[in-house]
């Protein structure tokens, strides 16, 4: 484990400085992130300014979801950048150059890229909390402990749809359309989906976890939600490692040569 | 006539082609259908309480589907054309028999096109299926899609400004965002142009993004009166923008400078 958080946070140094590198773009991307979340809540400033409610949401916590999903995102994206391009990786066999080396596979090849629009998306979760009415010097810590975990959760579901080209070929589309799936749900009102939606929002889509149950953390702190949040985490990086692991066998070599820079 | 023939030619070699790939447009349409159904729980709840400016929840949906139809089916050209700039590749184009501007119109059109139908048959489908009313007549549809024509066209030349500001510019990336960002906001992609206050609906009807999208999708739904009101702004906006691209692009072509290949 010691070992895995040095990996972690050497990669993240490094990937930090080789960005660094093009200063500008860096820039251009983080900053074009923070902008584009910005023009995101506009529609729901539009909406609110005109209806006031919907069921029991306001503006105010609108902007704790938006703040939960861009943090829980970011932290998930920054740290294991490579987690929406496992499909592609597996799909050109360029697996290899990871299998050649020491370090266990999936972590390595999760940690060994960084996204800044991700890094753009936390920058304006952590900033948009402070202009919510739910900012305090305690909420912030208990904002910080959810998204960890809802990151995990995140990274766990996507790694599970993401493995799935070890066993069912090319699924590209899938592995697309499925973190969006999730992002789109986690960025409404909770109380708006009900019935089977519910049901498909604790499990195949998670939505519930990603966003909804950390953000009822935040309004009012509950242990056995916490507890849930820590098991869902558990339970989908479990089921996410296992099935890369299985999956992993039946990888077959590109033969490619390639250079990773 | 007879000249615009090859333009009509490159249009059907195009479309041919797009069908061949329809494949592509799988994820597409599931992108389409996922928030088709994750914001018929939104406008539920937001008419719970009746109509909001002329809209109620069967219409909102209709707009909905309208204003993404239009929105998902741009064909995306403008990296192309930089990149063609910056490699000197558009010289392949300048030194043949045909205008380059109407050439990218015929190519943008053709695949444009031929997603808005995708869309336009899924969506209403969909709609259909589960709403069982539509403010959609016959008439209400050959406006519609009128009207969507000269949106599209008012959308490709921008396209064509943002591809040419590569002559001057080496990076146009920042260009598309903003201008896309545009069209979600002003150009009133989730929401119409009515909910927004009265200074926001001023500044918007007075620029070209609304007759993208806003405008289409409302003449799909009121049918000639709206197409009356709607129409000749659309060709009003298309002969100034497009005169400007014209003109520039006489200009930048002078400013080219390519070294042998």
């Amino acid at each position: 484990m010691k070992k895995l958080i040095k990996l972690i946070w050497r990669y993240f140094k490094f990937n930090l400085s080789a960005q660094m590198e093009y200063r500008a773009n860096f820039l251009i991307q983080t900053f074009g992130m923070v902008l584009n979340d910005v023009f995101l809540l506009f529609f729901w400033w539009i909406l609110f300014g005109k209806v006031g409610m919907i069921n029991d949401y306001q503006m105010g916590d609108m902007m704790l979801v938006y703040s939960v999903v861009t943090i829980s995102f970011g932290i998930s994206l920054v740290f294991f950048g490579n987690l929406l391009n496992m499909t592609e990786i597996i799909i050109k066999g360029e697996l290899d150059s990871y299998l050649l080396l020491p370090q266990e596979e999936l972590s390595h090849i999760l940690v060994s890229r960084i996204s800044l629009g991700a890094m753009g998306d936390f920058i304006f979760g952590m900033l948009l909390f402070f202009f919510t009415p739910y900012a305090s010097a305690v909420n912030f810590l208990i904002l910080i402990g959810v998204s960890i975990l809802a990151s995990f959760i995140f990274t766990g579901f996507n790694i599970i749809f993401q493995s799935l080209t070890f066993y069912i070929g090319n699924s590209t589309t899938l592995a697309r359309v499925l973190p969006e799936s999730v992002l789109t749900f986690s960025l409404n009102p909770p109380s708006i989906f009900n019935g089977a939606v519910r049901i498909i929002l604790f499990t195949a889509i998670p939505s519930m976890y990603f966003s909804f149950i950390p953000i009822s953390i935040i309004k009012e702190f509950n242990l056995l939600s916490v507890l849930i949040l820590v098991a869902a985490a558990i339970i989908f990086m479990g089921i996410g490692i296992l099935l890369f692991k299985r999956g992993l066998k039946k990888y077959e070599s590109g033969n490619l040569i390639v250079k990773r820079m | 006539m007879k000249r615009l023939r090859k333009y009509f030619t490159v249009f059907k070699i195009n479309f041919v082609n797009e069908l061949m790939y329809s494949r592509n447009f799988m994820g597409q349409i599931l992108f389409f259908g996922l928030f088709l159904f994750v914001y018929s729980f939104l406008w539920r709840a937001v008419f719970r309480g009746g109509e909001i400016e002329g809209f109620d929840f069967v219409r909102m949906m209709w707009y909905f589907m309208f204003t993404e139809s239009i929105m998902l089916s741009k064909f995306v050209f403008h990296s192309e054309m930089a990149q063609d700039i910056k490699t000197g590749d558009i010289a392949y184009h300048l030194n043949k028999p045909y205008s380059y501007l109407l050439f990218m119109y015929a190519k943008y059109m053709s695949s444009s096109l031929i997603r808005m139908t995708m869309n336009l048959m899924f969506g209403s489908l969909i709609l259909f299926i589960t709403l069982h009313q539509t403010p959609l007549t016959p008439l209400h549809l050959i406006l519609g899609i009128i009207s969507s024509m000269a949106g599209l066209t008012i959308n490709f030349v921008f396209f064509f400004l943002i591809g040419l500001s590569a002559l001057w510019f080496e990076e146009n990336t920042a260009f598309h965002f903003i201008y896309s960002k545009f069209l979600f906001t002003i150009g009133g992609l989730f929401i119409p142009i009515e909910f927004f206050p009265d200074w926001l609906k001023n500044f918007s009807s007075r620029m070209p993004f609304m007759y993208i999208l806003n405008a289409p999708a409302k003449v799909y739904i009121n049918g000639s009166s709206e197409f009356a009101r709607v129409f000749p702004m659309q060709l009003f906006h298309i002969l100034v923008w497009g005169g400007l691209i014209v003109w520039l692009f006489n200009r930048g072509t002078r400013r080219l400078n390519i070294n042998g290949g």
